[in-house]
């Protein structure tokens, strides 16, 4: 079987965590206060991920769909898998039209949006083709790329003097409870509880027992970093972060100094680029590693069909409004915490119930 | 469909299989009938089988008057004549001369073998097959009325290039000995560098017709044994006729197939490939060839050349980056242009977009069109170079600069921007110090610049991100093409983009050898003595 | 060749002429640089209730290092559209140039009086929105017609849109009365507790106005570029303008001087004006304070900086007369705050940011002020202070004329 090491594990945690988050301005309706409501939401997120290490924990040589054939039986295990197997494949979606549209904003305004979500879509596809293994590998070789391009974007923000804190200020001002509005449940589910994907990958890692270690600093690291981003976009823009569709994008396109430190947005468009692309090509793993177990087929005819879903599906949206207008009034209220809470709660509880009543029996006999 | 395919498949093999065997068998009716008693018998097969060639010398020696008749075969080509003649000839006319007593044939040939022939190398043959691929490895037959079996004896030999500074590799500071074509010398090349007896050689023929000496060199308890037996394993795989350069092995033993990136080393240089074995590389060395493959090689050590470890580190590692740094320029640089100019024009401060755009006013060709005139004008100018006589390079060099570089800007046809971009990107081309590494980058170069022409920075960044997932996906011999960069081995950092002192590098990288790592000792540092007569400091030293 | 190699030869096949296909016929975006109408600077005007949008556009050929022969020498030719609204005119340029405008590399704005008034709302937004507008472009106003400004060629500077950027970021950096202010800046401004803003102005001196190359050709110019008052802004709208002697008392307040130079008088009883100070370090501290219904806002000064000049018969190595003459200097300042507070007070418009600093540090009191700040704003006081330290005084420590009455 595939391996990737811990260390791979890793920078495949950070960088999905990261994937675009930190263009936006997560808890936007928090005003000011966008960076407490991200740090609530963390945190409760942090619950979330502990359930998800839980159940991995119980099993730790399966995978997701296996854990749920295995303790649901096959009929209803399966139709759980293909409730995952849609859930990951939409997040994809999500994914590549999300970047499609932002390139259409922000690089090629007159390309046909086919093209470049048909583009992205090759590369996530031949990533997928390449296995788990390669994909490990390039997520280590793209993550200190990422971390170093971040970190010179916020010294460049910080060094145009955009930044003021003042701008934050009065702390909770419309008061805790619109804070807490605003982060649960937007925040937690996107990107927070996300991580109900790594059920797919943490089979694959070696030395297991360092697997939770990892997984939590990498989430608790991440999240830090999704704080101070959402607090310099907060600080820097005040105001206009509210009204921005990719708010560091605008912050990018101030920078102004050494005189020809300028006009940076296309190096944010290369983070959104490698950020999407590893979150995409992630969930396409996913649904990929489900349709498999769905339908017993050659690994290369699940990639290509997959890929054709995808490409299919992320044009179904009329236009970038409805994406975001879709996510936020239905996919956030109703669908996601299904996959993200409910479930993995409910898998947890069975293979509690059935360890303690096997421990039962075994005890009677 | 899948199953009836392989069935198929292995049909077509087999009957492959036999097909070969029988024309093996047809061609060489009798390679193993043993020699026969009776000389003209195997003289006259001998020549038969050669086609009564021309160049087969033979001689007889003795008389029956001795009490023994011989014949002595050699092909003159492939032979050291003053070999034949001052060790072979020379001492069997001597021993004719002083008349011993010989009573049979089988005692004859005892004395020869130990008396007379003062050659290092003799062996007994006794087929026929045996004698004729000792005849065309060289060697000289000596064969005996009534004996069945013949006395070869090594004269090969001919004409050889001496020992000549490389020409595609050049140092500025270090050995300047290069390979030859001689598989020999190579081999005494790479011997007299590792005085261990841990270096193996192991050495076989490749090649129905030509025969190939091929051999494999390691370094015993430091190379990885999987490689071993899988290099060796992959040599045996081959079945072709000829080789007639190492370049024929490395396209059927490496990884990929369809890759423009090397998976194996090929270098000119003794120093680099003894390093390079004593770090676990695994040698391939082929007759004829002065080009020496090394596995497995990961993409890092393209761009170490050797004397990086001739020079002081912190030069070494300066040229380390700019070698990288060229490779990205010689891949990237005229797509980046043009896609900034034709895409992305805001990335530009003003000064340089009004500028570039002045020089563009009138030219006639869209930016990537332009790059592709000039791309191309530039590899055919290269190509040229290096096919066209040694007599005319200068003045093809001279038109070269003044037609491409001076006259087509002024003529209008291209913009002066994009003259500097291509010579750049092609001067940069010239930094890596392997050429195939340089050769794969200029592959890619094309296909960049056709993304970046049509999609702008998107397209870079994808093409990037295929190559990437590419080059993650190779593998050399079992070895990760990106190690250690990914999978990440921190150990193996000291010599990837820096190049640690000498005595920083204790241990060997990871990626190629087997347990057994540790270079050299602990502390060797250098230390500087106090002066003697001007110890300030008395406190002794707690280590000395 | 087996079906399955056919299959897979032609679905290469397939999928590498696509790829070809694609990469031969996309392009959607490409635009070539000679293709480009580089803009150096634009003027929003209106008229007859229709935006009148002017641009500079940069004419390479007439800058480029390799002389083309029968280029003009005019360096930039200015087009005008009109529309019901900003992008509308925008893109009916095609209607008359070859060159489709292309603003990324645009450095200025200039908006007429007429214009703010209208309101400069819609003229925001589409910068925000556009991708290929920069926010960092600076924006200047004019009390007249807008595309005067850009008709207006330059000595020094080829391209007069770069021009002017660089004398308003200069002037921002040496003199600091007037703000440069950037698209950003004035939408974070507008958006801000208090709604205003400020603009700087921008005007052409006496008619006739330079814009024929050969008018270029004298040392002295009939007409010229020249920066002056300071606009305000309230809620998207011109209030009015405070003069530029006023104007450095603003920056001080908002804390936006970086180094400036002023007259002062060196003694009390000194009837001259006679020497002078470049201020090169300085900060502002503002700290509301409640009083009563009312606040009181203190403003603190803190500077450094060199004496440039006197012509007091003084010994600067005397530490006493450094003390006097700062103690010159921080009247010299408060007294430009306090004529500047009064300044701004007349135009009631909060130009000074004390909505936010009393939103940040009373956010219960400023729920019930707030609504009313436009009145309660003209009831706030202020109490500046300024402690200023002379760090140098040049080569010589002695005045001239000190020595030299001395002498005589």
């Amino acid at each position: 079987m595939e391996r990737i090491s811990q260390s791979q594990l890793a920078a495949l945690i950070i960088m999905f965590q990261i994937g675009s988050t930190p263009l936006f301005l997560l808890g936007k309706d928090a005003g000011a206060d966008a960076w407490i409501a991200v740090l609530i939401a963390m945190a409760a997120g942090l619950l979330l991920l502990l359930l998800t290490l839980c159940i991995h924990r119980l099993e730790p040589g399966k995978e997701l769909m296996e854990i749920m054939n295995t303790y649901f039986g096959k009929y209803i295990g399966y139709v759980f898998g293909i409730a995952y197997f849609i859930y990951f494949s939409y997040q994809s979606v999500r994914n590549l039209r999300e970047f499609g549209d932002l390139t259409n904003l922000y690089l090629l305004p007159r390309t046909p949006l086919p093209v470049l979500i048909g583009c992205l879509l090759l590369v996530a596809g031949y990533a997928v083709w390449h296995g788990i293994e390669v994909f490990g590998r390039i997520t280590q070789i793209l993550l200190p790329g990422i971390c170093a391009m971040y970190g010179a974007f916020l010294i460049a923000i910080y060094a145009t003097g955009l930044f003021d804190l003042h701008r934050i200020e009065p702390f909770l001002d419309h008061g805790v409870m619109k804070v807490i509005d605003a982060a649960l449940p937007e925040v937690l589910l996107f990107p927070f509880g996300e991580m109900v994907l790594f059920l797919m990958f943490w089979k694959f890692a070696d030395r297991k027992k360092h697997t939770f270690r990892t997984t939590a600093l990498s989430y608790a690291g991440t999240g830090c970093f999704i704080i101070l981003t959402n607090l310099f976009i907060a600080a820097s823009l005040g105001p206009i972060a509210q009204i921005s569709v990719a708010p560091f994008i605008q912050l990018v396109s101030q920078i102004q100094f050494a005189s020809f430190v300028e006009r940076l947005d296309p190096f944010v468009a290369a983070l959104l680029f490698t950020g999407v692309f590893i979150k995409l090509t992630a969930y396409f793993f996913g649904a990929a590693f489900i349709g498999r177990h769905l339908v017993k087929a050659d690994q290369r005819y699940i990639v290509v069909s997959v890929g054709v879903i995808l490409l299919v599906g992320s044009l179904w949206f009329r236009s970038f409004m409805q994406h975001i207008w879709i996510g936020f009034e239905y996919n956030l209220k109703y669908h996601f915490p299904v996959f993200q809470i409910y479930l993995p709660a409910l898998i947890l509880i069975v293979m509690l119930l059935r360890s303690q009543l096997r421990a039962n029996g075994s005890r009677r006999s | 469909m899948r199953q009836f395919w392989v069935r198929k498949k292995k049909s077509n093999k087999a009957r492959n299989g036999s097909n070969k065997q029988s024309v093996t068998s047809a061609s060489s009716a009798g390679m193993n009938q043993p020699i026969s008693a009776h000389l003209p018998t195997n003289v006259e097969w001998l020549y038969n089988e050669l086609g009564a060639s021309s160049d087969i010398v033979t001689r007889k020696i003795f008389d029956a008057a001795f009490g023994m008749e011989g014949v002595l075969i050699y092909i003159d080509h492939l032979v050291d004549q003053q070999t034949v003649n001052q060790m072979i000839v020379q001492p069997i006319i001597g021993m004719a001369a002083q008349n011993p007593d010989v009573r049979s044939p089988l005692d004859g040939m005892e004395l020869l073998k130990n008396k007379a022939l003062s050659v290092g190398r003799i062996e007994e043959v006794r087929t026929l097959g045996e004698a004729l691929d000792q005849l065309l490895g060289g060697h000289t037959l000596i064969l005996l009325q009534g004996c069945q079996a013949a006395i070869s004896a090594d004269s090969a030999g001919g004409e050889k290039r001496p020992v000549e500074e490389p020409s595609s590799q050049t140092v500025t500071r270090g050995p300047k000995d290069g390979f030859t074509e001689n598989i020999h010398t190579n081999l005494s090349l790479i011997r007299r560098r590792i005085k261990s007896p841990q270096l193996r050689i192991n050495s076989r023929q490749i090649g129905t017709q030509t025969k190939t000496q091929v051999s494999v060199v390691y370094m015993k308890g430091i190379a990885k044994d999987g490689v071993v037996k899988e290099v060796m394993a992959r040599l045996d795989r081959i079945d072709t006729d000829s080789i007639m350069d190492s370049g024929y092995i490395e396209e059927y033993i490496q990884d990929a197939a369809f890759t423009p990136f090397p998976t194996i080393q090929s270098s000119e240089r003794p120093d680099a490939v003894s390093a390079g074995v004593l770090e676990g590389q695994v040698a391939i060395i082929v007759d004829g060839s002065p080009f020496v493959l090394v596995a497995p090689v990961t993409f890092t050590r393209f761009f170490q050349s050797s004397e990086d470890y001739y020079q002081h580190y912190d030069i070494s590692t300066f040229l380390r980056f700019i070698r990288f740094g060229g490779f990205l320029v010689s891949i990237l640089l005229p797509s980046l242009y043009i896609a900034i100019s034709t895409f992305h024009q805001e990335m530009l401060p003003t000064p340089l977009v009004i500028s570039l755009a002045s020089q563009r006013e009138g030219v006639p060709f869209p930016a990537l069109i332009e790059a592709f005139m000039m791309e191309i004008t530039f590899e055919v100018l290269r190509e040229a170079g290096v096919r066209m006589p040694r007599a005319i390079g200068p003045a093809i060099s001279i038109v070269g600069a003044l037609v491409l570089g001076q006259a087509a800007v002024q003529a209008g046809i291209v913009s002066a921007a994009m003259v500097i971009v291509v010579s750049f990107t092609a001067i940069s081309n010239f930094v890596i110090p392997y050429n195939n590494m340089g050769n794969a980058s200029r592959i890619i170069r094309f296909v960049m610049m056709l993304l970046g022409g049509t999609l702008g920075l998107f397209g870079i960044m994808a093409g990037v991100m295929v190559m990437l997932i590419h080059l993650a996906s190779l593998r050399s011999f079992g070895v990760a093409y990106l190690a250690p960069l990914s999978p990440f081995m921190r150990s193996s950092w000291k010599d990837v983009f820096l190049r640690m002192p000498r005595w920083a590098m204790k241990n060997r990288p990871i990626m190629m050898s087997s347990n057994n790592r540790t270079r050299g000792g602990e502390g060797q540092k250098p230390k500087a003595p106090a002066i003697p007569g001007h110890e300030q400091d008395p406190s002794p030293e707690p280590k000395s | 060749m087996s079906v399955r190699a056919r299959l897979l030869f032609v679905s290469r096949l397939v999928s590498f002429l696509g790829v070809a296909s694609l990469l031969l016929t996309g392009c959607w975006d490409s635009r070539e640089l000679n293709q480009l109408g580089f803009t150096a600077a634009t003027a929003i005007d209106y008229k007859e209730g229709r935006w009148d949008f002017s641009y500079q556009i940069v004419v390479p050929s007439a800058i480029s290092p390799i002389s083309v022969s029968g280029a003009s020498k005019l360096p930039v030719t200015v087009y005008s559209t009109q529309g019901k609204t900003i992008r509308e005119a925008t893109w009916r340029t095609a209607l008359e140039s070859s060159r489709n405008p292309y603003f990324p590399h645009n450095r200025v704005i200039i908006v007429s009086s007429a214009a703010a008034r209208q309101g400069l709302s819609t003229l925001i937004d589409v910068y925000l929105r556009s991708t290929e507008s920069r926010e960092t472009v600076s924006v200047l106003i004019t009390d007249g017609d807008a595309r005067q400004v850009l008709n207006q060629l330059m000595q020094l500077q080829i391209i007069p849109g770069d021009g002017i950027e660089e004398m308003i970021s200069e002037e921002a950096k040496a003199l600091s009365s007037l703000p440069n202010v950037k698209m950003y800046d004035l939408a974070l401004e507008l958006l801000g507790t208090a709604k205003s803003a400020v603009l700087p102005e921008i005007v052409v001196t006496g008619p006739p106005g330079v814009t024929n190359p050969d008018e270029l050709s004298r040392t002295n110019l009939s007409s010229q570029i020249k920066l002056g008052r300071l606009a305000v802004l309230h809620q998207d709208k011109l209030v009015g303008w405070v003069a530029q002697q006023d104007a450095l008392g603003v920056s001080f307040i908002r804390n936006k001087v970086h180094s400036a130079v002023f007259p002062f008088k060196c003694e009390e009883r000194s009837r001259d004006i006679d020497s002078a100070f470049r201020i090169t370090h300085t900060k502002t501290r503002l700290t509301p304070h409640k009083k009563g219904e009312h606040f009181i806002i203190e403003i603190e000064v803190k500077g450094k900086g060199e004496l440039m000049e006197t012509n007091c018969p003084v010994d600067l190595n005397e530490p006493n007369t450094i003390r006097m003459m700062e103690e010159q200097l921080e009247k010299e300042i408060v007294d430009k705050i306090q004529n500047s507070w009064v300044a701004v007070k007349k135009l009631k418009t909060d130009v000074v940011g004390f909505a936010d600093l009393i939103h940040r540090k009373y956010p219960k009191e400023w729920k019930r002020i707030g609504p009313e700040w436009q009145t309660e704003f003209l009831q706030t006081e202020i109490r500046p202070k300024a402690e200023i330290t002379i760090k140098r005084v040049g080569l010589i420590g002695k005045s001239f004329k000190l020595q030299s009455e001395k002498d005589g």
